[in-house]
């Protein structure tokens, strides 16, 4: 089957060639998942201007790591019995947010290093300092501890290098 | 010579018992260290004296011929709001405290002192207890399909080798103490309706067993349930089946005893008493729902054959028809070495209100001391006149023998909704610490046909648990988040001290304590080696206010589950009640919330007192400092521990006796409302709780028995 990933690849390397300039059309997902998605529906993810720098993936990564430890371990604190906090509407409040730090590390990843990453930088802060205040509260440690990783790779992808995005010539 | 060997002498040597015990009580009169003696009453003003000797024969009320119904089988005395005699029955040789290690009971012993003789396990290697079964009934509701929610307040009890509970569905459950294996399971098919409490409720079952078992007969050994429906099912202990013999094939209809008043089931949520040859029974009634209601009747039945062997009726015969309730619908305590059980008896119907009944009615909200061969009543204490603030008394006095003074007195502890922890002589209801009648607040005038009491029982030791002379402080906390809602809701509620009457005005009268707060069901435990009782405690703030009928008709929602409106139906005042919250559900007044306390019964001085537990809500706890709305109580042990569940946070905990260091906990399914258990078994010590949930806790329930034991 023809996937979106071997389909864009090939259309970044024509448009390039063929009109000399480094715009080209990509989803908002990285190849790795692009290539789960069949062509038609990828394509409908929409497109984003790569004019700009993209981020150094290392600090994402982390983000996108820890947030997504930070929901499974919410969902092991809601559905285990005898957790302390079973069933309990504050352990969705920190699976919610914990799910916003997972579409953060993506926004952070490849949103470019324009205004929009300055934003969602301090968006995650404060989400990630809202759900280890709220993981405290719970007795959640493990997932407070996941968040402390959050934090990290949000410092981590503030200091990294910003890795800009050449298409091939 | 012992105060037991006296007792044991002669009723002549008893008669002189009590005139012994008087001295100390003078003497103790004199006592200075009295931290309590200014909290409560009118701050400022001058207060009475001692009320002298205390117990005090009812006034007004006339000593009526039986009431029982023609339907009762061979009842032998049923007494209606009896004079007390004065009169102890012969004593006999049963200590006070089991020489052996017992849990039969809801309170572990029929002395209800929750104390285990056990030293397997200790202050310092508690720390390792680990789980080592546990077992779910399934018998739970949460209250979001037709079911109603489940409030599971039951202790396990261990006898005959085998623990046995009760659920909220009424069934019975016979579990190996070792295992948690099923031994065997009894369903009494009992409708799961709210017939009268707003949740299916159960504290468990009673158990007995004849002294002179028959070979080959069955039910030699009994297990009794009772249920929502006024039915008591009583089963073999070793096969869960019916007895035949016992009323009708082993149910028992007590609500063909309720002939007055008869607006809903006498329902049986409180496992009965069983002592010697009785099982004694009160009932739980409809909250603050009619100004009739049935009168509280206690009933005490043949442990075999289920005939009606006496009563007792704390209102009188001709106050009854237009009140009610002043019934017992928490645990009893017994000394059966003294013929005596001893009933903590309720408020009269309706708890807010009281034209219909201004009347003294000495017997209500007292602790009642009756003859347990006869059920006439030796002496009663009224804890609080004219009771117009729903402040039942709630649990089983503890009976412990203590050293005040240099004197040995028999003694008990009444523990209160209001924080206050009365001390008498239990032969005769005579103070051991003065307690003192004190002025407290009248009427504003805005409630018409009310009379209110001019004074109230202030006991000057143990000091009061709460300082209720004063509106608690508000929580900042609170007060912030909800911009200054708290502080806007004190300046907008009366209250000048404990017994601040309800009222219409403004939006009515602060309760502190409330009828949900100072000391519940769990009551006290006592350790007898030690002499140190331990109680835990809350602190809860709600206001409480009255409407005319009209402006109530109008007002009226639907009630919650313990607050909200709710109609007093027949009373010429709807009232409302609700806990002082901010709009976040934050408490407005000031933590602790509850805390759990050691007091030296022979100085009557508080050892220690820390916070217990943690408050939560949506899953959210609070720093263990605030500490936790209780409800539940402890259990105590020869190895120096305190167990108990009972915070919102629905952790078991064990604290050390010596000085309430917190030494293990547990987390279980719901918050452990009620004692734990404490047993041995095959050689090994075990606690064993069971996490029900209260939803006057929080919303939780759970179907789960967790035990506990060291690790082999």
């Amino acid at each position: 089957m023809c996937t979106f990933a071997d389909k864009v690849c090939a259309d970044a390397r024509r448009t390039s060639g063929g009109r000399g300039n480094q715009r080209v059309e990509r989803t908002f997902l990285p190849c790795s998942f692009k290539s789960l998605l069949p062509y038609r529906q990828a394509r409908k993810l929409g497109s984003i201007d790569l004019t700009s720098s993209h981020s150094h993936p290392l600090g994402p990564i982390m983000v996108l790591v820890a947030a997504g430890a930070a929901v499974l371990l919410g969902l092991y604190y809601y559905f285990t019995p005898l957790t302390g906090v079973t069933g309990a509407p504050g352990v969705l409040l920190v699976i919610g947010s914990s799910l916003a730090l997972v579409l953060d590390a993506f926004i952070l990843w490849f949103g470019g290093r324009g205004w929009l990453f300055g934003v969602f930088w301090v968006l995650g802060l404060l989400g990630a300092f809202g759900t280890i205040v709220a993981a405290w509260f719970l007795h959640a440690w493990w997932l407070a501890a996941a968040i402390v990783f959050v934090f990290a790779g949000l410092i981590v992808t503030l200091a990294g290098p910003s890795q800009p995005r050449r298409a091939a010539a | 010579m012992t105060t037991r060997a006296l007792l044991r002498s002669a009723p002549a040597a008893t008669l002189g018992l009590a005139l012994m015990v008087a001295l100390p009580a003078v003497f103790a009169q004199n006592d200075t260290n009295t931290p309590g003696a200014t909290s409560g009453g009118i701050p400022g003003q001058e207060q009475h004296g001692p009320s002298g000797p205390g117990a005090e024969p009812p006034r007004g009320n006339v000593v009526a011929p039986s009431s029982a119904p023609a339907s009762s089988p061979s009842s032998t005395t049923d007494a209606a709001a009896q004079q007390p005699s004065g009169t102890l029955p012969p004593p006999k040789q049963v200590p006070l405290v089991p020489a052996q290690a017992t849990w039969n009971t809801f309170h572990g012993q029929l002395n209800a002192q929750k104390y285990s003789p056990l030293t397997q396990i200790t202050a310092d290697n508690v720390k390792s207890l680990v789980k080592v079964w546990e077992y779910h009934t399934g018998d739970m509701s949460d209250g979001s399909g037709d079911r109603p929610t489940s409030v599971w307040s039951a202790t396990p009890i261990f006898a005959n080798d085998t623990l046995y509970i009760g659920t909220p569905f009424y069934r019975v459950i016979a579990l190996d103490p070792g295992t948690g294996k099923v031994k065997w399971t009894f369903d009494s098919k009992s409708t799961l309706k709210a017939l009268t409490q707003p949740a299916l409720k159960n504290r468990g079952v009673a158990y007995w067993q004849s002294p002179n078992p028959v070979a080959g007969q069955p039910c030699q050994k009994i297990v009794y349930l009772g249920t929502m429906d006024a039915q008591l099912f009583a089963m073999d202990a070793d096969t869960g089946k019916l007895c035949q013999g016992f009323a009708n094939k082993g149910v028992l209809n007590v609500d063909q005893w309720n002939d007055v008043n008869n607006k809903y089931p006498l329902s049986l949520l409180q496992p009965p008493t069983v002592a010697g040859n009785h099982v004694i029974m009160g009932w739980a009634g409809k909250d603050w729902a009619y100004a009739e209601a049935p009168p509280g009747t206690v009933f005490s039945v043949d442990p075999q054959t289920g005939q009606r062997q006496w009563s007792f009726a704390a209102l009188p015969p001709e106050i009854a028809p237009r009140t009610g309730t002043a019934n017992v619908w928490t645990g009893m305590s017994v000394d059966e070495g003294l013929g005596l059980v001893y009933l903590p008896v309720s408020s009269p119907s309706p708890n807010y209100w009281g034209g219909n009944r201004t009347e003294k009615i000495p017997l209500a909200t007292s602790t009642t001391a009756l003859n347990l061969e006869t059920g006439e009543v030796v002496w009663s204490r009224q804890w609080v006149h004219h009771d117009i603030w729903d402040y039942d008394i709630n649990s089983a006095p503890t009976l412990m023998d203590i050293t005040v003074n240099g004197q040995q007195i028999p003694a008990l502890m009444q523990a209160t909704k209001m924080g206050f922890l009365f001390v008498v002589d239990r032969r005769t209801g005579k103070d051991v610490w003065p307690i003192e009648e004190r002025k407290v607040p009248g009427g504003d005038g805005s409630i018409q046909g009310e009379v209110y009491a001019p004074t109230q029982p202030f006991p000057t030791k143990p000091a009061p648990l709460l300082d209720q002379s004063k509106k608690p402080p508000i929580w900042w906390v609170a007060d912030a988040l909800g911009l200054g809602q708290c502080s806007r809701l004190w300046k907008s509620l009366d209250y000048a001290g404990m017994y601040s009457p309800p009222t219409h005005n403004n939006n009515g009268v602060l309760a502190y304590p409330d009828s949900a707060g100072g000391v519940q069901w769990g009551g006290v435990a006592f350790d007898p080696r030690g002499k140190t009782a331990i109680v835990n405690f809350s602190h809860v703030v709600q206001s409480i206010k009255l409407y005319p009928r009209k402006e109530y008709e109008q007002l009226a929602g639907g009630s919650g589950n313990e607050q909200g409106f709710y109609p007093q139906e027949g009373a010429p005042y709807g009232m409302s009640l609700d806990n002082a919250l901010n709009w976040l559900g934050m408490p407005c007044w000031a933590p602790p919330f509850g805390e759990i306390a050691a007091i030296d019964m022979s100085t009557g001085d508080i050892k220690w007192r820390r916070p217990i537990g943690a408050s939560q809500k949506w899953g959210f706890y609070m720093p263990e400092s605030m500490g936790s709305v209780t409800i539940g109580g402890p259990a105590v042990t020869a190895g120096g521990v305190i167990f108990i569940g009972a915070s919102m946070d629905a952790k078991v905990r064990a604290y050390a006796l010596a000085d309430g260091k917190e030494l293990w906990s547990d987390i279980v399914q719901a918050p452990a409302v009620a004692n734990p258990a404490v047993y041995e078994y095959k050689g090994r010590e075990y606690v064993a709780f069971i996490a029900g949930g209260n939803t006057i806790l929080k919303d939780q329930v759970g179907d789960q028995v967790a035990v506990y034991a060291l690790p082999k």
